[in-house]
């Protein structure tokens, strides 16, 4: 079997990973070696389907000795099986990246024979790209469930980010979905890595030239929609684990029906994208908004509103805590605005020390004040013909498609609906 | 912000000669309708600035002494965009920062700051998908690649892949600007080039393109197919010199040269790059630089002139002056 064969085969196996991103790490060139990574990532191409393409990702071989049911890789699936050997995929590597194809390598792996051994073709792989290579650009491993200790700390030392993939959000869908792995598996390989994380932190505030271990950090990616998990489940461990094991992302995958089970979706259902989306964007407002996840979800509504993203919902039920004063309201407050986020919130609280903002210049700054005007005010002033209620901002923060499912706005028609004319202004007028 | 006067001042289409036209504004204290290359045309009475070095890097310390670095680094990359009028854009943000002060470069609700703001963030954003987006293929064991910015990405792009690739030769090609990147083992220079047109690619070269096709191809979910999102995040305009896309968009030069006088029968922009002014000078390199009054300083006008005198230099604005009286 030649290359393009395995690449073909490999890739096709890999692509249900979702994590691809290259982030995280920030490191120079050097004499006589090749490539660089830079801390916020570059994406290299976009794929058909829109995802963004920055590593080469590839499975080392998907001759797995596991069954677990919702993975097209597993043993008792019909499938044409290949492994690249460590040589060709370094070779692979260096040849993508000299011509940029690529920002790196992504490698994971089927369990062939057992972890341990899977996980040493790995290492095998890694050290070649690094030490005869001379490869300085990112690599992201994946760490095998149930290999050696010894093994993920020495392949940490040569990746740049490491994860282990919790799959399934929930024990019982774990129980029934994949036999031969349980929590234990997968929390401990992830609690070590954590652990060994913080360690290195240590060493290198004593000497600065340790050896690094993982400089981007870990992260880790649940599949969606495969089992009964609700939004809050997944919300409130997606928090725990960037509380507990201090990860850098966790990724969502819409669960993409590729075997018939009885057990799981048949295999006519749609991908859940648009609760994939929500969850993101709920992921966002954890990482950089400072919500929890008992803001967004609680248990009378445990799923997000599809019309709806999860900012715009928080905010139209907390209508008391607004509209927020632009020239005065606290950082932290007015990233809880919709239409307003970080970076316009950073340029907000900076532009309004030179003087007092208003609508105009909100707009300049970049702030989307369709969303936003239903939320502020600027020097005790609402945006000018605006009137705010609840269910008009609502509907102005619905999309275009989410709007057309809604009954038609009615209402009760006024002969005094406009503002009265002061007889006063009557006779200035006359005069004039 | 000085008074707008019927005059264009036409400089030498380099950093340094724009700068020296801000110079002459605040000298003066007038303000021009147009900032032009030398050559363009003009139909009001035109007043041709001659550059010197040590007055562009009296505004540019000015502005750091004065405003931020912040501020003096914009001005440096506003001239690199492809804002239509840039250089008035930068004129007009110089007489704004120095009524503002300290903030000037943070002050995004004015309609100028905000303006060469968007500029810039233009220029770095396309710069920053272009690090991802550049194709090299392998020519004699030296590796090439077009591109087709709209702005002047490539100083942007220089030191990313001066270090990433700090072993190879290499050459990227913008063939909208006809400059070009060139770079071998630790020296690289950014040239003008008239045309470059890349090689059919050799066997070697052809294997990895082929793989590559295969695993762009490949790594696509069918069931989430959303040709939208891909044009969202990867415009149309970067797909003609990536290998894997190049197949989807007809072959070609980009639609938009026109817009910038390159169409095939016009002539090349002046534009001269300047290679010796860095981004931001380091505080050694201020060290030597005599303090001289820069714009924006008490008396700067006057002082300025009185030394010019004393240095045996034509006095500029009085002679000036009475010339206007005679007209």
């Amino acid at each position: 079997m030649d290359v393009y064969e395995k690449l073909t085969i490999l890739t096709d196996a890999a692509k249900y990973d979702v994590a691809c991103t290259s982030s995280g790490s920030d490191r120079g060139g050097e004499k006589g070696g090749i490539g660089s990574a830079v801390s916020c990532g570059i994406c290299h191409s976009f794929a058909a389907d829109g995802r963004c393409i920055s590593l080469l990702k590839v499975l080392m071989s998907n001759a797995c000795v596991y069954d677990c049911k919702y993975c097209v890789n597993r043993r008792s699936n019909d499938t044409p099986r290949a492994s690249f050997t460590p040589q060709e995929l370094a070779d692979l590597t260096i040849q993508f990246y000299r011509r940029n194809y690529i920002e790196g390598l992504f490698l994971s792996s089927g369990v062939v024979k057992n972890p341990d051994y899977t996980c040493e073709q790995m290492i095998e792989v890694l050290s070649l790209l690094r030490f005869h290579y001379r490869f300085r650009g990112y690599i992201h491993a994946k760490a095998i469930p149930g290999a050696d200790s010894a093994l993920l700390m020495r392949l940490g030392m040569l990746a740049d980010r490491m994860s282990v993939n919790i799959e399934l959000p929930s024990e019982e869908g774990l129980k029934t979905l994949a036999p031969n792995k349980s929590k234990q598996s997968i929390l401990g390989p992830m609690g070590l890595i954590s652990g060994r994380i913080e360690e290195n932190g240590r060493e290198l505030v004593q000497y600065r030239h340790a050896p690094r271990f993982a400089p981007a950090g870990q992260s880790t990616q649940m599949i969606v929609g495969a089992t009964q998990d609700s939004d809050l489940q997944i919300l409130r461990l997606t928090q725990g684990l960037y509380r507990k094991y201090s990860l850098k992302r966790v990724f969502f995958s819409a669960y993409v029906p590729v075997v018939e089970h009885s057990l799981l979706p048949s295999k006519e259902t749609k991908p859940p994208l648009l609760r994939e989306h929500r969850l993101y964007q709920a992921d966002w407002l954890l990482r950089f908004y400072g919500f929890t996840a008992e803001e967004l979800l609680d248990e009378d509504n445990p799923s997000f509103n599809p019309l709806l993203d999860p900012k715009c919902c928080w905010a139209v039920s907390h209508m008391e805590q607004f509209p927020v004063e632009v020239n005065r309201a606290p950082y932290e407050m007015l990233l809880r605005v919709p239409g307003v986020g970080p970076r316009s919130a950073r340029r907000i609280v900076a532009a309004r020390r030179t003087g007092a903002l208003d609508f105009a210049g909100l707009k300049k700054i970049g702030v989307v004040l369709k969303r936003a005007q239903y939320f502020l005010t600027c020097s005790g002033k609402v945006m000018e013909g605006l009137k705010i209620t609840q269910d008009g901002a609502l509907r102005a923060l619905i999309s275009e498609q989410g709007r057309l499912s809604l009954p038609p706005e009615q209402q009760q028609l006024s002969l005094f609906d406009q503002s009265f004319v002061l007889k006063k202004e009557v006779i200035q007028c006359l005069h004039s | 912000m000085f008074a707008l006067v019927d005059r264009a001042y036409l400089y030498d289409g380099s950093f340094e000669g724009l700068l020296c036209c801000v110079f002459e504004g605040f000298l003066r204290r007038e303000r021009p309708v147009q900032i032009l290359p030398a050559g363009e045309p003009t139909l009001y009475p035109a007043r041709e600035i001659t550059t010197r070095r040590e007055r562009a890097e009296r505004v540019l310390l000015g502005m750091e002494r004065k405003i931020s670095a912040e501020a003096a680094e914009l001005v440096q990359l506003g001239f690199l965009s492809c804002e239509p009028e840039r250089e008035r854009l930068i004129f007009d943000f110089v007489c704004h920062a120095f009524d503002v002060g300290r903030l000037a470069a943070d002050d995004r609700a004015s309609d100028i700051v905000s303006r060469l703001q968007k500029a810039v963030f233009h220029l770095e954003h396309e710069a920053h998908m272009l690090t991802g987006f550049v194709r090299f293929s392998e020519q004699n064991g030296t590796l090439a690649a077009v591109v087709s910015p709209k702005n002047h990405a490539l100083f942007l792009m220089r030191e990313h892949f001066c270090t990433r690739f700090g072993e190879e030769r290499f050459l990227i090609y913008d063939n909208v600007h006809r400059e070009a990147l060139v770079y071998q083992p630790y020296q690289s220079a950014i040239v003008p080039l008239e045309g470059f047109v890349l090689d059919a690619p050799d066997e070697n070269e052809l294997r990895y393109q082929t793989l590559w096709k295969r695993f762009y191809d490949t790594i696509a979910i069918e069931e989430r197919y959303n040709p939208r999102c891909r044009m969202n995040l990867c415009a149309k305009r970067y797909w003609r010199n990536m290998t894997e896309l190049k197949g989807e968009v007809p072959a070609g030069p980009p639609d938009y040269l026109a817009a910038y006088g390159l169409g095939e029968d016009r002539a090349r922009i002046p534009f001269a790059p300047s290679e010796k002014l860095p981004l931001r000078p380091a505080p050694w390199q201020r060290k030597g630089i005599p303090r001289m009054p820069y714009p924006g300083s008490r008396g700067f006008a006057q002082r300025t002139l009185e030394s010019e005198q004393q240095a045996g230099q034509r006095p500029g604005r009085i002679v000036e002056k009475s010339c206007e009286k005679l007209t």
